[in-house]
């Protein structure tokens, strides 16, 4: 069953023919170049844009946290705290320690908050209320580390019984909280798929001994790079012929972590 | 479907031979780890209490400062001079109209999203946010009404151009991002709707107030709508990311609307008693009146005579007849009328004011002279079917079934 369902979304040049679904009780990043669409593709997801073409179904009752966070530049921190309290789904089971953690200064008006401060008091909006589907459009921006880390572990908290999509330029958070990646480029959807998926296709190796033979592996390899003696070498390589090919000519093959934002920056270069 | 095949920018030859474009989806889904939300979702009632609610907490201190700007009314309660209570109501006018221009293009409206995004639905929340706009310079001009004993002309048109301002600059909110970009599109209706004013008012209302007034509350109500339906489309048009671009254009235009509006409307109630059995009636006394000029028949109905516009000035013969002056100028009417009531209607001279001629004859003809001509002494004929104009310049006019011309004071029957 699809949480998130997006079929041929076009909105003028921002976005253009995107499909794909997204499984019940998944956890996506939406992931992408400036300008790519990301926010777009949140804003079509939320129903606070409207297609051009295409369709969109997502499972509700959402909660949705734009970009930035913009609020009303009037608006006091305690009264829209306050208001948002009073609306059905409330839980303060969730919502009270991330308060407490993210120390927000009540009586400060949105347009004396920082940019930070605006992301920490979305996301307590957004994450205390109880959807079935969250949809976080940047929600790291601005954050220092030792906020990030709560702000992470309330999406993983939340994660686990709903279905969440996250729209960041983090890599390594999007690596430690997802389990699928959507990415977008050029305005159009290039990717969508399990972040295991990545794993299995693209890898990441270090060979010793026979390095000469990496040259027989053609377009098997994306990117070699001589480190000293040995060479490291980036594949795209789904059925592994590139190793044991390697092996048959003698080499060492020693498989090396290869973090998402690395894979990210080889894949786009 | 993405082809995972187009990831590189360089893709390999095996990877797109081996590529089943869904070979690394998975489809099979994950285990269902989602319980059911046990709660409503957020009602239009709830939504419009929420904008509300937050338009107020979010704008309270101008809010009250606006309120509180009401009370320069407060001296003519206390018996201030005429002029300084028109001053004051100016000035209240002034501010109230300039609220309603700066919040119908405020351009701080991206917190739709946020709370559509929560599930509130964006049209009962836009709703909300002008109810309470609404209502606040209502309260603003109501004090102000309240305090001011003598005529509200100033408050009235204030309120009206606030309530238009704001529904004008609503309906830019689909159309242009910034506050500047809303700022030229709101001349631009200002522009566009001037020129319905023009043609509104050449062609219906004989009272310049109501016609202003109900234009003002067209143009309010068509932006207004347009806003909250636009938002119930797309929350994001508040924020001039709709793409809904011509619709303060049609906004604008909706003043024209005044001048169908006019035939609905019934028969004046104002009156001038011409002779015993005969009365005039006289649009420019009734607000709501279009402008025709009426009069009762002999048998008691009305009758609607064959002329429009402006009635500055008239004089009445035998046999039903009727000399007329149409003016443009509204403000002249009501001098006129006065001097009507006065008992000066057969001989009415208005020194240096302009007009057209004509005369209504006893069969109910209207004729007209096309030169513009002062008011002067009228003599009917007999039959009620013609009329001699002498000027004070010592011109002499002549109308009857042959036309307008002038002619010497030897050729007058």
């Amino acid at each position: 069953m699809s949480a998130v369902h997006a079929c041929n979304l076009t909105l003028g040049a921002s976005l253009r023919g995107v499909s794909f679904d997204l499984p019940l009780g998944s956890c996506t990043a939406v992931l992408g170049p400036n300008g790519a669409g990301k926010s777009t593709l949140m804003g079509l997801l939320a129903g606070v844009l409207a297609a051009d073409a295409g369709s969109v179904s997502c499972l509700g009752p959402i909660s949705y946290l734009p970009e930035g966070m913009p609020l009303d530049a009037g608006l006091r921190v305690r009264d829209a705290l306050a208001v948002v309290r009073r609306l059905p789904g409330w839980e303060p089971r969730v919502a009270d320690p991330l308060l407490t953690a993210f120390d927000l200064p009540l009586p400060r008006r949105m347009d004396a908050l920082s940019q930070g401060q605006r992301v920490r008091l979305g996301v307590a909006l957004t994450l205390g209320r109880r959807a079935r589907t969250y949809l976080l459009d940047d929600p790291f921006l601005g954050l220092d580390p030792m906020v990030q880390v709560h702000v992470e572990r309330a999406i993983a908290d939340r994660a686990a019984a709903s279905t969440v999509v996250l729209a960041c330029q983090h890599a390594a958070a999007a690596e430690r909280l997802c389990d699928h990646l959507l990415l977008l480029r050029g305005n159009g959807l290039q990717w969508c798929a399990p972040v295991d998926a990545w794993r299995e296709r693209f890898r990441r190796i270090r060979i010793r001994g026979a390095v000469d033979a990496v040259h027989g592996l053609g377009e098997l390899a994306l990117h070699v790079e001589r480190r000293g003696t040995t060479l490291e070498a980036l594949l795209d390589d789904p059925a592994c012929v590139a190793e044991a090919r390697l092996r048959i000519a003698g080499a060492v093959v020693e498989p090396l972590p290869l973090p998402l934002d690395e894979l990210l920056m080889a894949v786009a270069a | 479907m993405a082809e995972h095949g187009t990831l590189l920018t360089f893709p390999s030859a095996r990877s797109a031979r081996a590529a089943d474009p869904d070979a690394l989806r998975s489809e099979a889904p994950l285990e269902v780890r989602v319980s059911p939300p046990e709660f409503a979702p957020i009602s239009g009632l709830q939504s419009l209490r929420l904008g509300a609610e937050l338009a107020l907490l979010s704008r309270w201190q101008f809010m009250l400062a606006m309120v509180l700007s009401s009370l320069l009314a407060l001296p003519g309660l206390l018996g201030a001079q005429a002029w300084a209570q028109q001053s004051a109501q100016g000035v209240i006018g002034l501010l109230v109209c300039s609220f309603g221009v700066i919040r119908g293009i405020d351009g701080r409206s991206r917190d739709r999203k946020f709370w559509a995004g929560l599930g509130a639905a964006p049209a009962s929340f836009e709703l909300g946010v002008v109810l309470v706009d609404l209502l606040f310079m209502t309260v603003v001009t109501g004090v102000a009404w309240v305090l001011s004993p003598g005529d509200p002309i100033f408050l009235l048109l204030g309120g009206g151009a606030a309530a238009a301002g704001y529904g004008m600059g609503s309906a830019t909110r689909s159309a242009a991002r910034s506050e500047a970009g809303r700022a030229g599109l709101l001349i631009a209706m200002l522009i566009v709707a001037a020129g319905c004013a023009l043609v509104a008012f050449l062609a219906s209302y004989g009272n310049f107030i109501t016609g202003v007034m109900m234009q003002f509350g067209f143009m309010a109500a068509a932006g207004l709508g347009a806003r909250v339906l636009l938002s119930g489309l797309s929350p994001e048009s508040s924020a001039g990311r709709g793409r809904q671009r011509w619709t303060w254009l049609t906004c604008a235009g909706a003043g024209m609307l005044v001048v169908p509006l006019q035939f609905a409307q019934g028969v004046p109630e104002s009156t001038t008693t011409l002779h015993k059995e005969e009365v005039l009636l006289f649009p420019d006394r009734d607000p709501f009146a279009g402008k025709q000029l009426w009069r009762t028949t002999e048998g008691g109905g009305v009758e609607r005579l064959g002329v429009r516009g402006m009635i500055g000035v008239a004089g009445w013969g035998p046999h039903r007849s009727m000399m007329i002056h149409r003016t443009s100028l509204p403000r002249m009417v009501g001098i006129l009328l006065k001097a009507d009531d006065a008992g000066q209607a057969q001989r009415l001279m208005v020194g240096g004011l302009a007009s057209r001629l004509g005369l209504i004859t006893a069969n109910g003809q209207h004729l007209e002279c096309d030169e513009a001509l002062l008011v002067g002494d009228t003599r009917f004929d007999a039959d009620g079917m013609g009329a001699v104009h002498v000027l004070s310049t010592g011109e002499v006019w002549r109308l009857d079934g042959d036309g307008c011309r002038e002619i010497s004071l030897e050729e007058a029957p």
